[in-house]
């Protein structure tokens, strides 16, 4: 067994320019860090699908009896009010990230500034709901209406880290962070945010649209 | 330079400044909750009533018997002691300053003048090394934690009658035992993931270090949680906190449910990170069916935390909404319904259980080959096992459920389904077989640990379908039998492997040898100790013992079989002891090590023990299998003469040694397979 | 013949394991031969000793006899092939055992023997800790067949047990390398066929074992023709189990029990409730648990055959006093059954022994000699005067009993504490029921028992009692 019996063929793999002491840190090219990031944010998406399907489920199984579905007395007109704010806002998001690819920062700012708007009335709109309901049920009586309260609650929450993510976003375009080459902030802020936005959408038609509201719920 | 130096070793300790971050956040949370409640005209809690009971002047009667207010400001007081936690930890410094639009740090470690290294280990560090430590450490920590409530209860059920324990106590340790030794097991597969895939698929560190060290480090507020239930007047409810009994459990339930919904980021974060890790970052050269088979454990492991997880957060944050604002989810009375728990938690309980012990069977599929000196029999089968076992492991759950209210039809599908898992898992074991027939094999202290795991995880399987299928499932459900499997599953499939890596592994950690004879002792000592435990529990679990059960009556005929199993708990447990000393001893006087001792052919074994920084100086590329052992002149890995620190024929089959029996292959190394 | 030695050890080990099953587990159970209980087949003498001393002799012998046996073939089957050979070829086939023929099967065969002696009397019966079978007696018809699927899951087990530790061990000792040997071992890397064998033939096992379970479960799970329908209350921390009217007579007389008497050979069927958390029932001589839930009713077929007293355990964990959630089966034959019931349903006319029933789940709690246990015990508590928190003292009249009960936290007892009490009993329990309560309650102390006695003398002369006795738990 000696050592001369193996002599393999040795090359220097991918070594780019490092600091010079031995054992430096190879610096990750800025496509390859993207590319990292971007199946990082879609494993996150998925995971949290999970989650508001796992929800969908509860409010699927408890809220029926044996007529079929029931859901919680709403106001309709309301509830179509704020699912169309979210989905402009979505709108507007889309159009940002558009216009950052172009560099064309005004609209960049200006789609920013309006999703935020947007996405701040849609809270507003849920807490104004959330009023409007309680006139009607409450959180501790029959299981819809702790349902609707738990659903839009755990929904309001993403809206809100939604919104500080854009607002973060929205300060550092201000400031020039971003360009058409670099901006990752932006399509993962947007990318959350439709997230958040379809899953609205399941969660409306959900508590909204089907099922019927039972005669004798206790209040 | 007028502050003394410790305190300013102390300010640099991260664990400190996060203590210390985290109290005042907590204080300033519980007055805010208090504040935001009497604006609502809804009542709040008395502050100082806990500080008085520490004191012992009076008693907190609201640990027993919360009121809302009581429950809700302890739990916002838990929650913003969390983030005042990670914020004073240093784990959000970086996104912090981007959030702002600063630069950051550049997510490595720098040493600071003046402050010791071994600091790094008690605060936010990005190096998946150091990460993987912190989450091996903890794991161990808490696993003698669990391990001693362990021991105090099956004293206590050494005989009938109750000797020392009340009903109370009994349950509050059963259930605190079963999440701390969770929690280990969550931890511990972190640890072994963390240190070992980036160097083992030839990377410098993980995809996202800062996030890396983020999980970590939300973890400890997680155990500080869980460990402050018992003080905050325990829970009578088990690990799995079925409603209603949760509902209306004491304060300590809470702290539970916020513990373990906390600890589920953890697993979530870190998942992605090792998926990502391993999608993108493996070395040139290294296809899907080069990597090692550890690497395949670690991804179907990953692939169901990711997932899961979330479901278990769902499960304990519905009960935790019940209890602050009283949503009826499991009221029937308002509509709720019971066994809707049961099917929400056990769809992520069960994949758990494969989280746990997918990455120790990649240990043993690592290990079996380096002390045969022969190739992992059906490396593809066993990896492509991995992958189906955690695919079926998500259609088997209600296997938890079948005595539940839930419609008996079907139990017939869920047993069809738990019965058929049976068919991957077996595959391991023969190809393990083959893995040791033929070969050269050494015994040593690693070797002797994943054999053991072998032989547990093997009665564990064995004593599966029993349970699985319904007729004689329903007699074995809660009882004895169920908790005697799942414990030699649990150190079969984890613990056994978990031991079996450290000891494989230490030399490339620490760069020291551990004491082999204590090694020896330990395992024979565990084996022998955990062995008894479990054949006599599963035998009084077959006779009628039910499961979490403070007492027993002596005309059962339990009683010497738990002295028995009792005796063999104490034997494992104090083996630990050794295991800790060996540990602490060798890394600190132990003999240095050779960079490979082993002679694996394995990445890792290649450079340096303990391993450099950034553990490559520049990428490897992969030319060959993992494990053609006895394959003359089979290279792996081509490393930079650097970076190649161990010497080849240590791991590699020389040209002439005689051809291999029954290989038929020419001896000659090509490049580039 | 390619490989004799190999199918004669594996012939050899399958019967082997075989034995050895029956040697511990299955008809001939060893230690039941050792403890010469009647049902011992070597039952000859009486004399537990000389039994004791056939018994050790005669297996030890015939496993001596057996060895001996195997080591005599191989012995000679291996004399005749080394005898065939001059010169031993190098092996080109890890399989062949022309070489290591007597070596490997002995090894084998020794591996499996220490292993499966030291499995099966563990998961079996270790003579001196107790000597009771692996399961329980088989109460019912349902617990007969189940007991039948899990002789087929023990064989299943053992075997495959017995075939890879055997393999296991016999590669430990047989391949195990020189200390100092650098070597490598055979570079196998695979080997389709077995992959492909090993596969579909533990799929072919589970399969049958599937379809077996699948037979036996419908047998057991299945509606009878005759089943006499009993309601069963769990609560923490204790059971109730009412019996109903009976059809044929007019009167009002089903009856609450706190043991379950069952008829013997009767299908029974249980309809189960919970007032409170999650309960599960379990009598493990009848094998089959069900959850007792609430909102939700479960239902539990069961035809008891062997007389005998048994007991209910509680098995979902239900809080402080879980493991003391128990109560009596009791399996009896047509005569003391229905003599039994003649005695319920006569005790329906005297209120104390009802309240003695209904009180059965407080008495975790209250205790009737004195002792503190949890709340307030019950031995002198009707007509004395009681310290409550805040209010100096009252009298325990009828009023505060009933208040106490219905209204847990409305005058605290002082020095015990507040909010432990459940507080629903006051729509568990109907208005008559409570008075059976108050009725047990009063018997407990002097005071009561007199005014009991004045009431009873008092109904004597009043035939029209107002004593309505229906016993319906909602």
């Amino acid at each position: 067994m000696s050592t001369t019996a193996l002599e393999p063929i040795v090359h220097h793999g991918t070594v780019v320019e490092h600091d010079g002491h031995h054992g430096g840190l190879i610096p990750i090219a800025p496509e390859r860090q993207l590319q990292f990031n971007r199946l990082g944010m879609w494993l996150f998406i998925i995971s949290e699908t999970f989650l508001f399907a796992g929800i969908l489920i509860m409010r699927i199984v408890l809220g029926r009896n044996e007529d079929g579905f029931t859901r919680p007395e709403l106001s309709q007109s309301l509830g179509l009010l704020i699912t169309s704010i979210l989905l402009v806002s979505s709108f507007f998001v889309n159009r940002a990230e558009v216009a950052i690819k172009h560099n064309d920062r005004f609209q960049f700012n200006l789609s920013t500034f309006l999703a935020i708007l947007l996405g701040l009335i849609f809270v507003g709109g849920v807490v104004y709901e959330w009023d409007e309901a309680l006139n009607h049920f409450k959180p501790d009586g029959h299981i819809e209406g702790g349902l609707f309260f738990f659903m839009t609650g755990v929904h309001a929450l993403h809206v809100i880290t939604g919104v500080l993510f854009l607002l973060i976003v929205f300060f550092n375009g201000i400031r020039g962070h971003y360009s058409s080459k670099s901006h990752w902030g932006v399509e993962s802020a947007a990318l959350y945010w439709h997230f958040v936005d379809v899953v609205w959408v399941f969660f409306y038609v959900a508590l909204y649209l089907i099922g019927t509201v039972p005669e004798t719920v206790a209040h | 330079m007028l502050i003394p130096r410790p305190l300013r070793i102390l300010y640099h300790i991260g664990l400190v400044r996060g203590l210390v971050v985290g109290i005042i956040a907590m204080i300033a949370g519980m007055i805010l909750t208090n504040i935001v409640r009497a604006a609502f005209g809804m009542d709040t809690m008395d502050l100082l009533l806990p500080l008085e009971a520490l004191f012992g002047s009076t008693v907190w009667q609201a640990r027993t018997n919360p009121d809302t207010a009581t429950e809700v400001v302890t739990g916002m007081g838990a929650i913003f002691f969390t983030l005042g936690f990670l914020a004073g930890v240093g784990s959000l410094n970086d996104w912090f300053a981007w959030s702002i639009g600063r630069k950051g740090g550049d997510g490595h470690f720098h040493p600071k003048e003046g402050i010791p290294t071994w600091t790094r280990y008690f605060s936010f560090d990005t190096n998946h090394k150091v990460v993987g430590i912190q989450y091996g450490l903890t794991s161990i920590l808490v696993l003698m934690v669990g391990g001693l409530f362990a021991l105090i209860f099956r004293t206590e059920l050494a005989q009938p009658g109750l000797q020392f324990l009340n009903n109370q106590q009994y349950n509050n340790y059963i259930g605190i035992h079963g999440l701390l030794m969770i929690a280990a097991v969550l931890l511990g597969v972190g640890a072994l993931s963390n240190y070992l895939v980036p160097i083992m698929i030839g990377a410098q560190d993980m995809a996202f270090p800062r996030l890396n060290g983020f999980s970590y480090w939300i973890g400890v507020p997680a155990a500080i949680l869980l460990l402050m239930a018992l003080p905050m007047g325990g829970f009578d409810t088990g690990w799995t906190a079925y409603p209603p009994l949760s509902v209306r459990a004491p304060l300590g339930m809470q702290f539970v449910l916020l513990s373990i919904f906390i600890l589920g980021f953890q697993s979530i974060v870190g998942s992605i990170n090792l998926l990502v890790t391993i999608f993108m970052m493996r070395a040139p050269g290294m296809t899907w069916f080069r990597m090692p088979i550890f690497v395949w454990g670690v991804l179907a492991a990953s692939l169901l935390q990711f997932t899961a997880t979330q479901f278990f957060g769902l499960a304990f944050i519905s009960v935790l909404i019940e209890r602050w604002v009283n949503i009826p989810f499991y009221d029937p009375a308002r509509g709720g319904n019971v066994t809707l728990y049961q099917h929400i938690f056990w769809f992520y309980s069960h994949p758990t259980v494969y989280i746990w012990v997918l990455p120790g069977l990649g240990v043993i599929s690592e290990i079996l080959p380096v002390f045969s000196r022969k190739p992992l029999f059906g490396y593809k089968p066993i990896a492509l096992s991995s992958m189906a076992i955690a695919f079926m492991g998500y259609l088997v759950w209600a296997h938890h459920m079948f005595t539940s209210a839930m419609d008996p039809f079907l139990r017939l599908p869920f047993m069809l389904t738990t019965l058929t898992i049976a068919v991957p898992t077996g595959i391991k074991f023969f190809n393990w077989i083959g893995t040791l027939w033929g070969g050269k094999i050494h015994i040593s202290t690693p070797m002797l640990f994943s054999l053991g795991a072998f032989i547990l995880f093997l009665l564990g399987g064995l004593t599966g379908p029993p349970n699985g299928l319904v007729v004689t499932g329903i007699h074995l459900h809660d009882t004895h039998w169920v908790v005697a499997h799942f414990h030699i599953t649990v150190f079969g499939g984890f613990l056994f492997s978990f031991l079996s890596a450290i000891y494989f592994w230490f030399p490339k950690m620490t760069g020291k040898m551990f004491n082999e004879f204590l090694g020896r002792v330990h395992f024979w000592f565990m084996f022998g100790g955990f062995a008894t435990f479990a054949l006599s529990l599963f035998r009084i679990g077959v006779l009628g013992m039910p499961r979490r059960y403070a007492d027993y009556q002596s005309e059962w005929g339990f009683g010497s079989l738990n002295m028995l199993a009792t005796i063999g708990a104490f034997f494992a447990g104090g083996s630990m002891l050794i295991f800790i000393f060996n540990m602490a001893f060798s890394a600190r006087y132990g003999v240095k090590a050779a960079p490979n001792p082993w002679r694996s052919r394995s990445l890792e074994w290649q450079i340096a023990s303990p391993v450099p920084e950034f553990n490559f100086s520049a990428i490897p590329e992969i030319v060959g299998h993992p494990y053609d052992y006895g394959l003359p002149g089979a290279v792996y890995a081509i490393l930079s003469p650097e970076d190649q620190v161990a010497p080849l024929e240590d791991a590699y089959t020389p040209l002439d040694q005689p051809e291999a029996i029954g290989s038929g292959v020419a001896a000659v190394p090509v490049a580039g397979d | 013949m390619k490989r004799p030695q190999l199918m004669g050890t594996l012939l050899i080990l399958v019967s082997f394991i075989g034995i050895l099953f029956f040697l511990t587990g299955g008809r001939f159970s060893f230690a039941r031969q050792l403890s010469g209980d009647d049902a011992s087949v070597l039952n000859l003498t009486g004399d537990k000793t000389v039994q004791f001393i056939l018994v050790t002799v005669g297996v030890l012998g015939a496993m001596g006899g057996m060895a001996a046996a195997i080591a005599f073939v191989v012995w000679r089957l291996n004399r005749d092939i080394t005898q065939a050979q001059t010169s031993a070829p190098e092996p080109t086939n890890p399989l062949d055992y022309r070489i290591y023929g007597h070596r490997a099967a002995l090894v084998l065969i020794g591996g499996i023997t220490i292993v499966m002696l030291l499995f099966c009397q563990a998961i079996s019966m270790i003579p001196g800790f107790g000597g009771q079978d692996i399961l329980p007696v088989a109460a019912g018809e349902e617990a007969q067949a189940i007991d039948r699927l899990f002789l087929v899951e023990y064989i299943v087990m053992s075997v495959i047990f017995g075939l890879v530790v055997g393999l296991f061990l016999h590669s430990l000792l047989y391949f195990r390398a020189a200390k100092d040997d650098r070597s490598d071992g055979m570079f196998i890397h695979g080997h389709n066929t077995l992959e492909i064998g090993w596969t579909i033939l533990p799929a072919i096992i589970v399969t049958v074992l599937g379809i077996y379970a699948l037979i036996e479960f419908i047998g057991i799970f299945k509606e009878e023709d005759n089943e006499y329908v009993i309601k069963v209350t769990g609560q923490q921390w204790a059971w109730s189990f009412e019996y109903p009217d009976d059809p044929d007579t007019e009167e009002a007389d089903g009856f609450v029990s706190t043991e379950l008497v069952l008829l013997q050979n009767q299908p029974i069927k249980l309809e189960m409730n919970s007032l409170d958390v999650i309960h599960s029932f379990w009598v493990p001589e009848l094998r089959i648990k069900q959850d007792v839930t609430p909102g939700v009713e479960t239902t539990y077929r069961v035809t008891p055959t062997v007389a005998g007293e048994y007991s209910v355990r509680c098995t979902e964990i239900c809080g402080l006093n879980h493991s003391l959630m128990l109560a009596d089966v009791l399996v009896m034959d047509q005569s003391s059954y229905n003599k039994w019931v003649e005695q319920k349903i006569a005790d329906l006319q005297d209120p104390v022994a009802v309240g003695q029933t209904l009180a059965a789940p407080c008495l975790t709690c209250h205790s009737l000699d004195g002792s503190r246990v949890v709340g307030p015990t019950w031995k002198e508590l009707y007509g004395s005067e009681v310290p409550i928190e805040g209010e100096g003292s009252v009298l325990a009249d009828e009023n505060y009993i009933l208040d106490s009960i219905v209204n847990p936290n409305g005058q605290i007892h002082q020095g015990y504490p507040a909010g432990v009490m459940p507080q629903n009993y006051g729509s568990t329990f109907s208005e008559v029921q409570l008075g059976q309560l108050l009725a047990f309650i009063k018997s407990q102390s002097e005071i009561g028992r007199q005014e009991l006695e004045a009431e009873s003398s008092a109904d004597e002369e009043a035939p029209e009692a107002d004593l309505q006795v229906g016993a319906v738990v909602n």
